[in-house]
């Protein structure tokens, strides 16, 4: 973060704290690509680039009335980041530990595979293998906003957790879940 | 969800903030409320008889100062951690630890030069609970202050946290408990504050709000 754009995220932070919406959405565009630059700097092109970016922002808003003005920016934010980045780098180590069993998923049946078109059929077997393989938190959420239908709002009320956490999760999980599935988009 | 999204989803909750006083600041709050229950404390249990005498002690006055001085450098530390990027080196956590090494390697030096290990008594389990009662009000303080404000670093909070509330009530009841053996402050007084520095530090990631 250069000095320029720290006095400007100093003066965008404090009127993100008076309430400016735009102020603060300006704020966090910096601050995401400032984070995304960190992280690729020190992890390279990992894929989980964006989480440790989604992260940061969801702390920043959490903590933001910890910022003091009078004080530098720069050294605010980065204890932030590189917390966040080293608590993905920890998630990504353990789920990558657990998803090594996920790699032998039953390979889909040989006729499936003759059959003309069949794109547009659920094998609900590999899906089910596939959520029941996720981490308990994210198996949790994506459960309950695609299979019981529920809302944002009521999973984030059940759960005790933000909604913006529940969306994070919730993506996370179908990354994860296209991983596992063979990268074909829902 | 795409970081665009999140940020505009973000942006609509860009409610109106107060930013948190200075941890100096916050620190003077926290010790008013830690001083007036220890001054209650004592009210309630009632000073030991021979206050004076034992005022006039250096080894005691000696101890309630290193006491003294464990948590007031605890708590600002605790403070100073719950404000991200606030802590610019462990320094202050550190003159924590060492102040309150230094209270047990006091204590444990005076049961060595006395020696006769730990006799019975049957009045340290009374003194943690006076501790545990002193402290019960400036321990739920302080979590609330951190909960307010986001600790990245959750652990080393709530030791932190448990030791600057445990040791504000051990001075307190060293002024109010008739028993200088240093076997009795070891069980009674020492004891409490470690083993809650423990609990402080294993509660905190459940208690404490993520930042």
């Amino acid at each position: 973060m250069t000095s320029v754009q720290e006095r400007q995220a100093t003066d965008l932070m404090i009127r993100a704290q008076q309430g400016d919406a735009m102020a603060y959405a300006e704020l966090l565009t910096l601050l995401a690509v400032t984070a995304r630059r960190y992280a690729r700097n020190r992890l390279g092109d990992v894929a989980w680039i964006d989480d440790v970016t989604q992260e940061t922002l969801v702390t920043i808003h959490a903590a933001r009335q910890t910022y003091d003005a009078r004080r530098p920016f720069a050294p605010w934010f980065y204890a932030i980041l590189s917390s966040r980045l080293i608590d993905v780098l920890r998630k990504e180590r353990r789920v990558s530990a657990r998803e090594v069993g996920a790699d032998v998923l039953p390979e889909p049946a040989p006729e499936a595979a003759a059959t003309p078109d069949r794109s547009d059929e659920v094998d609900f077997d590999r899906v089910k293998a596939a959520l029941a393989s996720l981490p308990a938190r994210q198996r949790e959420v994506v459960s309950a906003l695609k299979v019981q239908d529920e809302s944002v709002k009521e999973v984030s009320r059940r759960l005790g957790m933000s909604e913006s956490a529940v969306k994070v999760t919730a993506h996370r999980g179908y990354k994860a879940l296209r991983r596992l599935l063979g990268s074909r988009e829902s | 969800m795409k970081t665009e999204d999140l940020i505009a989803d973000l942006a609509t909750r860009a409610t109106p903030v107060r930013p948190l006083a200075s941890p100096a600041i916050r620190f003077a709050g926290w010790f008013a409320i830690a001083a007036a229950c220890a001054l209650a404390g004592l009210a309630a249990f009632g000073p030991r008889a021979d206050l004076a005498e034992a005022i006039a002690r250096p080894a005691f006055m000696a101890t309630a100062a290193l006491t003294l001085g464990v948590a007031v450098v605890s708590g600002f530390a605790a403070l100073v951690l719950a404000i991200p990027g606030a802590e610019r080196s462990p320094a202050l956590r550190m003159t924590a630890l060492t102040l309150l090494g230094a209270w047990g390697v006091e204590l444990v030096t005076g049961l060595i030069r006395e020696g006769g290990g730990f006799p019975s008594d049957a009045h340290w389990p009374v003194c943690i609970i006076r501790i545990i009662v002193v402290g019960m009000i400036p321990a739920w303080a302080l979590a609330g202050m951190l909960r307010r404000a986001a600790p990245l670093r959750l652990a080393p909070t709530g030791a932190m946290a448990a030791i600057a509330a445990m040791a504000a009530a051990a001075v307190a009841i060293q002024f109010a408990c008739p028993f200088d053996a240093p076997s009795h402050l070891i069980r009674g007084h020492f004891a409490p504050v470690v083993v809650f520095a423990a609990l402080g530090a294993w509660l905190a990631p459940r208690f404490l709000n993520r930042a």
